[in-house]
């Protein structure tokens, strides 16, 4: 059996992210390989050295994040900084600082971890170049409109609901309300609702006292706290609980919480961005959110539209999905072919511009030397579908098609056969001769 | 008050706040050799001479090695930058005495016989004072037991 610090090493050498860690002198204690690989400097270069004299970066002097930690007290997430490698090239990175304590809560070291965020700049560039408002690609007039409402309301720190369906950017439109707001520049915290489970949502939101449940070994923050005069977006708010959406709403009525297991009452200022993919009043009639939350809640709404209503815009999201996977994946793909595109136009895209990305994301991998994406790169249920339908008036073999096929070409008619046959350009028997070889009454 | 926070600050060469933390750590520590080591550097520059004649004084009885063992590269000493700076500036100190106890100190950190030097000459400004003829006795004993044949 390997000991507890070989396993730990198995472990943090594993991970994707870089880990150092450093002692109380900020001597470099562990260098895990992702960091080894990320900042080109080998272990044995620089175990018990001091981190400033290896890493070198300006920031070490001015604004190190472990002692940054080590003044406030709170652990650093996601602060987008550089780092100098072995050859003091900078690479652009994303890291997490937090303390290492002894049992007496006595600082005893630092454990930094980070990645390289290089291509995400560089994706980034490109967003900036493609996108219409802060991030988001669209020209379409309802989407211009929400441009110009998030504009009209960046004086104002009041709450805002953002609905839509699963995949319309309900996260895009929360970063540009953020980016345009009085707050921009102070924390921006983000929790998904639904990923974390119940019962550990309130330890998440309100932080906890050590001892407070059998997990809680130390004192720790919530995201309202940590989010203090800035702003934290709550998604998928209608997945809380009622007994959650009550504190939620004493938050922003009263500005006050407690942390889970301790009886003293904090203070914070957060503006609240929430959103959702359910119809809150549907979940308000069946006594699955409360009203009141609701109404404080929805102070300014904002309602995203599906991308089945603003086909408009398609060709513009395709354009810049290919820009922007075709930098990641190294694929030199000038646009599209017309039938991919028209048979991307007309597809349902229940899940919205999210489905529209990962498919154009699925048709860059599938491409080999093309220059434009064609239809055979799609995906299978987008491809299957050019079948049923008629291109350049022709409609071969779409009689093939499996029962599944059918079956939902089927219920698109109403179960209209002769309907159906027309759609596929076959006569009425020999649909039903097909449908009767699939089982299909 | 965190020691880790003052050796960063100690790290990054701000050593006024450091001095504050080493200070304060140092009543709960007062055997902390370390700290000690630390925070004479840090009084010697932010002007604290007679505080860092104090600790330098008690160490240099209590454990001199612990100054003179100083690595000079592994343990990112400032003396060196600071005796230069020092030397080449010498209104850093509001006197011709605390200079020289400055640099005194700074360079046991380096070298033993540049510190004696420096004690000597403060000797010479105060023949009597009891602490500097202390001082330069055990800097004077520790170089006669490092190099024998010189000063036997």
């Amino acid at each position: 059996m390997p000991n507890n610090d070989s396993r730990t090493d198995v472990i943090l050498n594993s991970i994707a992210e870089g880990v150092i860690t450093v002692d109380k002198e900020f001597k470099i204690t562990f260098i895990n390989e992702a960091a080894e690989k990320l900042t080109g400097f080998k272990r044995e270069q620089v175990i018990g050295q001091f981190c400033k004299g290896v890493f070198k970066s300006e920031f070490c002097l001015s604004n190190c994040p472990i002692a940054q930690v080590l003044k406030n007290g709170n652990s650093i997430f996601d602060l987008d900084t550089s780092i100098n490698c072995v050859n003091t090239q900078s690479i652009p990175i994303r890291l997490n600082a937090a303390v290492l304590k002894d049992e007496n809560n006595i600082p005893t070291g630092g454990v930094i971890t980070f990645r390289d965020i290089s291509l995400f700049k560089q994706v980034e560039d490109i967003i900036k170049a493609e996108s219409q408002f802060h991030g988001i690609v669209g020209k379409n007039k309802a989407m211009k409109e929400i441009y110009q409402l998030i504009m009209e309301i960046s004086d104002s720190d009041a709450h805002v609901l953002i609905t839509g369906e699963t995949g319309t950017g309900k996260e895009l439109i929360a970063n540009a309300i953020q980016a345009t707001s009085k707050r921009k520049n102070e924390k921006f915290v983000k929790i998904n609702c639904s990923v974390i489970p119940h019962n550990l949502l309130a330890s998440e939101l309100f932080g906890h006292a050590k001892g407070s449940f059998t997990d809680a070994k130390s004192d720790r923050i919530g995201r309202f706290e940590l989010a203090n005069n800035g702003t934290i977006f709550l998604d998928e708010i209608g997945e809380m609980t009622l007994q959650m959406q009550t504190q939620i709403l004493r938050v922003i009525q009263e500005g006050t919480f407690e942390r889970l297991g301790e009886s003293i009452t904090r203070k914070t200022d957060v503006r609240i961005i929430a959103a959702t993919n359910i119809n809150l009043e549907e979940a308000i009639s069946e006594g699955k959110f409360r009203r009141d939350l609701f109404y404080r809640l929805s102070v300014l709404p904002i309602e995203l539209p599906p991308l089945r209503k603003r086909k408009d815009d398609i060709p513009l999201l395709i354009d810049y999905f290919i820009k922007k996977f075709g930098f990641v994946y190294k694929k030199n793909i000038e646009g599209i072919e017309d039938k991919a595109l028209d048979l991307l136009v007309n597809w349902q895209w229940s899940g919205n511009v999210r489905e529209l990305e990962n498919s154009i994301e699925y048709a860059i991998i599938k491409s080999k030397n093309e220059k434009n994406l064609t239809v055979q790169n799609l995906p299978v249920r987008i491809r299957e579908k050019a079948s049923f339908v008629k291109i350049n008036g022709k409609s071969s073999n779409h009689i093939e098609q499996n029962s599944v096929n059918l079956i939902e070409l089927l219920n698109t008619h109403k179960w209209n056969k002769t309907k159906v046959a027309e759609v596929l350009g076959v006569d009425r028997s020999t649909l039903w001769r097909r449908l009767k070889s699939l089982g299909i009454e | 008050m965190s020691e880790m926070l003052a050796n960063h600050y100690f790290l990054v060469r701000n050593f006024l706040p450091a001095k504050t933390l080493f200070e304060k750590i140092l009543i709960k520590e007062d055997s902390n050799k370390n700290i000690k080591k630390k925070l004479i550097i840090c009084c010697v520059i932010t002007g604290e001479i007679k505080r860092a004649l104090e600790l330098f004084t008690s160490l240099i009885e209590e454990d001199i090695d612990v100054i003179l063992n100083t690595d000079l590269n592994s343990e990112d000493c400032p003396c060196p930058e600071l005796i230069g700076q020092i030397e080449n500036h010498n209104n850093f100190f509001n006197s011709e005495s605390e200079y020289l106890i400055g640099l005194g100190i700074l360079w046991l950190y380096c070298d033993l016989h540049q510190s004696l030097k420096y004690f000597n000459k403060v000797l010479v400004l105060a023949p009597d004072n009891n602490q500097y003829l202390k001082i330069t006795s055990i800097l004077r004993k520790r170089l006669s037991e490092d190099n024998p044949d010189q000063y036997n």
